[in-house]
């Protein structure tokens, strides 16, 4: 399969799969609780029983690193989900009725891609107060315009086809012909993007808890543990570098999947391309 | 598209030609109620169809179908063939149990000559050929009593275009369906129909029972269409074809700039009359 | 003497799925002022043949055999010495009108580029020569179209100006790939008397690659038939369609309207297939056991290579063999 020849979208799949597993048994995984301090051990460098070291108060890096996981991975799964959700939804309504409708929803569209996104993030945000759930509605909002205006350019080449007339003329509905055709047909593109969506709101979640937005201390989140170690950036180093690395490599993990899947997701890519003659 | 207006009996076959942008498949989807017309009304059984709303435009769409030109774009690509199959009959849930439409589905198959392995395949992995069959499976699956085929072979080889048009007819004359059947080969017209019309720039300019219309076309364009397939062996064609379409004006003979018998009747607009036996032409020099 | 010779040819693309021969073992003569038609269903690798000869086929294509052209082989030449060759030597007229144009110069700009190019004029001079060419194909107001951009022009007139630009090296050979698929009838005209035009004025041999039976015939002096990658008749055009021997082509000819629209049964085998026997087998109304295991050879008969063990010379035997009227089976 053509998944496995593509040596670097295994690797991402790999690193996902890991990180899935991290944030699933962290309990299990973890040499440490990851809220218990220690301050006898604080600000200790990577040793055998520290495979991390530890911060400031003592609290074991690497255990509140696999916690993190936790937290990243639903942030990024949940706000891409509902911002792909809203993208998909109107888009394809723009696209699907065109004229005013299509007007009206591109309008909004034009109107969120003014602002700076993760500025606007921070705006929401900090207008609804600081938690989790907050950050991922603030970030939800301020990415769904990408996937709107993919979906609506394929809507709009794939409603003049033949099929979507024939069903017209069978009697379907719109939403039928919305959902049981078009869906299928411009999904592809979103899961491309989602993929890389995901990576990219780990990073802005990271982002906004390091800016003390996010989840409130103590639970362990690799933005703000981020946030936490620039104090001891000289003196103390590890106390950034491992939060910052795993924000890294899952970032890389999602984009590596994306590619990989764009290649993937056509069926009518396998195609012979020389069949035509 | 202006003042078109035609009548397809139960059971009869009306062919519609014309060069390619004169309208013929805008007739076609206005008549299903693709496209909203301008002014106009269609007739089917007695009941206007373009007003139709809720159960009632259902119902029409039941019985009226459409077959289109293009076999790469004819079938959601992302739907196995027997879900394709199937789509009609769910829309209009008229087999309740999923085996008795598995099973419809199989005779269906039959009737089109393919077989049970192509069921559970992509489009894309079938030729433009047998997916026009898979198309035409699909319209009889609701019995409709009225089908438009809109170029449906001009996109397939000789011989493939001979196997779709021989089952198209075969369907056709078993059910009693009424067919307008669409398409720029005056040859392939005047075997699938028992009426041709002739369409130009949106006007239809002849009408005649199809034997006809072939032997004594009296339109100037109709004569230059039929007389096109033999004059492709002579040294050279007569016509001389000039491209001006921005002189045309409002309210002459469409044909006029075009016309090697164009008089001063020509500049105001032709309607059909008839010249003869159930023979409707749209031309003053006659 | 030949103009064009191919021997030997084969053309195999490295797919996953494996080889897939597209072409092979075509042999085939163009004479001087010929012109040889090529006719076959789509995919039978009509269009391979004449990429194949212009060497412009993606990186995983292997062309074996040899393509003498003016006494030197093409498929040895270096890719520099190839470039001179296309154009100047074989001109090449596309498929699509609409989508074979730069829609971004003006047809003036695209038409003198191949004269500067090839024939090494200056810019003045290649551009009288432009509009005289443009003038000579029918367009009559010559200088308003090269100022005109792609989009200002109507089908017909595009095809002009990349016939224009296909002979603007005066090449000696030109091939035309469909030049007519999915026009209607007055348009279809109009292109073949294009190309009659073209061989006509510039004296070039044409290689028509077509789908288009009555097109072939109209132009053709000699028409070479393809199917699923070899040539299974060839000979004199009036020949091979009034009277064609290999039961694929009376099939071919059996399935015009005007000759009642019988079909051929079953599909052509994938290019993939690689068995030895005759590759209509599947399909062929007359075929046995032995056409299934044995390699067939080209016989000549009258002119005519055939390439089938039963050469059946009574003529109308399409009749007999494929099936019903239209009419009366329909009835």
């Amino acid at each position: 399969m053509s998944v496995f020849k593509n040596k670097l979208t295994l690797i991402g799949m790999i690193i996902i799969l890991l990180l899935l597993c991290a944030a699933i048994f962290a309990p299990v995984l973890t040499p440490h609780n990851p809220n218990t301090q220690c301050l006898s051990q604080a600000l200790k460098g990577p040793c055998s029983d520290y495979p991390c070291g530890t911060d400031e108060f003592g609290r074991c890096i690497f255990s509140r690193i696999i916690y993190g996981a936790r937290v990243s991975l639903a942030i990024g799964i949940a706000v891409t989900a509902v911002s792909a959700a809203i993208g998909v939804v109107l888009g394809m309504a723009a696209g699907y009725y065109g004229r005013a409708v299509d007007e009206i929803i591109m309008r909004i569209v034009d109107i969120f891609l003014a602002f700076p996104g993760l500025i606007l993030a921070l705006v929401v945000a900090g207008l609804l107060g600081p938690g989790i759930g907050n950050v991922m509605l603030a970030l939800a909002l301020v990415g769904w315009m990408g996937y709107a205006r993919v979906v609506r350019g394929t809507v709009l080449a794939e409603k003049e086809k033949e099929y979507i007339e024939t069903a017209r003329s069978l009697g379907a509905n719109d939403l039928y012909i919305m959902f049981r055709h078009l869906l299928p047909n411009v999904i592809a593109p979103v899961i491309i993007m989602a993929s890389v969506g995901i990576g990219y709101a780990i990073l802005a979640a990271a982002g906004l808890s390091f800016l003390g937005l996010g989840a409130q201390p103590p639970t362990a989140v690799w933005g703000s543990m981020l946030s936490d170690g620039k104090t001891y950036l000289q003196t103390a180093p590890h106390l950034t570098i491992f939060p910052g690395l795993a924000i890294l490599v899952t970032v890389l993990a999602f984009n590596f999947l994306g590619d990989g899947l764009r290649d993937l997701l056509d069926p009518r890519l396998k195609d012979k391309a020389w069949n035509r003659g | 598209m202006d003042g078109v207006g035609f009548t397809v009996k139960p059971g009869e076959t009306l062919g519609l030609v014309g060069e390619s942008g004169s309208g013929k498949s805008t007739v076609a989807r206005t008549m299903l109620g693709l496209i909203p017309p301008s002014s106009g009304r269609v007739f089917f059984q007695g009941q206007e169809v373009l007003t139709a709303n809720g159960r009632m435009k259902k119902e029409f769409c039941g019985k009226m179908q459409i077959i289109f030109q293009h076999p790469e774009s004819a079938l959601n690509p992302r739907m196995k063939i027997y879900e394709s199959l199937l789509e009609p009959m769910l829309i209009h849930r008229q087999n309740s149990s999923r085996e008795e439409m598995k099973i419809k589905s199989r005779e269906l198959l039959q009737q089109i000559g393919l077989s049970e392995e192509h069921l559970t395949r992509y489009p894309h992995e079938l030729s433009g050929g047998q997916i026009q069959r898979v198309v035409l499976a699909r319209v009889l699956s609701l019995s409709p009593q009225f089908l438009v085929a809109d170029e449906p072979t001009s996109m397939l080889d000789a011989s493939v275009q001979a196997q779709v048009l021989r089952i198209l007819k075969r369907i056709q004359l078993e059910n009693g369906i009424g067919l307008l059947f669409i398409s720029h080969d005056i040859e392939v017209v005047s075997c699938m129909s028992d009426r041709i019309a002739v369409m130009y720039k949106g006007q239809i300019v002849e009408s005649a029972p199809a034997e006809e219309l072939c032997q004594n076309p009296l339109h100037p364009y109709s004569r230059l269409l039929v007389e096109a397939f033999s004059s492709l062996e002579k040294s050279s064609v007569k016509q001389v074809w000039v491209e001006d379409e921005k002189i045309d004006t409002a309210s002459r003979c469409h044909y006029y700039s075009h016309c090697p018998h164009a008089g001063p009747a020509c500049r105001q607009r032709p309607v059909l009359r008839e010249t003869g036996a159930e023979h409707y032409t749209a031309c003053w020099l006659l | 003497m030949a103009l064009l010779s191919i021997r030997n040819l084969t053309t195999i693309f490295n797919c996953e799925e494996g080889q897939l021969k597209a072409c092979s073992n075509v042999s085939l003569d163009i004479n001087p002022g010929q012109t040889l038609g090529i006719i076959g269903e789509t995919g039978c690798g009509k269009s391979v043949l004449g990429m194949s000869v212009l060497r412009l086929l993606p990186a995983n294509a292997v062309i074996n055999g040899q393509i003498m052209y003016k006494n030197q082989d093409l498929l040895t030449l270096p890719d520099k010495e190839m470039c001179k060759v296309r154009g100047s030597e074989i001109g090449f007229l596309p498929q699509s009108p609409s989508t074979s144009l730069n829609p971004v110069l003006s047809i003036g700009e695209q038409l003198t580029e191949g004269l500067q190019l090839h024939r090494g004029m200056i810019k003045e001079k290649a551009r009288i020569i432009a509009l005289d060419i443009l003038r000579s194909l029918g367009l009559k107001d010559s200088a308003r179209t090269s100022a005109e951009y792609p989009h200002q022009l109507s089908g017909g007139m595009k095809q002009r100006v990349l016939a224009a630009i296909s002979i603007s090296g005066q090449p000696s050979l030109l091939i035309a790939d469909e030049p007519t698929k999915g026009l209607d009838a007055v348009n279809r005209i109009q292109v073949v008397d294009l190309l009659r035009q073209l061989s006509r004025k510039t004296r070039a041999s044409l290689l028509l690659i077509t789908h288009d039976l009555k097109v072939a015939a109209a132009l053709c002096d000699e028409i070479a038939v393809m199917y699923s990658g070899e040539i299974v008749e060839k000979g004199p055009a009036e020949q091979v369609l009034n009277n064609p021997l290999h039961p694929y082509t009376q099939g071919l000819v059996a399935s015009l309207p005007e000759r009642g629209l019988y079909p051929i049964p079953g599909h052509s085998p994938g290019l993939l297939d690689d068995s030895p026997g005759c590759r209509f087998y599947s399909r062929c109304p007359i075929g046995n056991e032995k056409c299934k295991c044995q390699p067939i050879i080209n016989r000549e008969v009258d002119g005519v290579h055939v390439r089938c063990l039963y050469i059946d010379q009574s003529g109308g035997a399409q009749q007999r063999i494929y099936g019903r009227g239209f009419q009366s089976e329909a009835g």
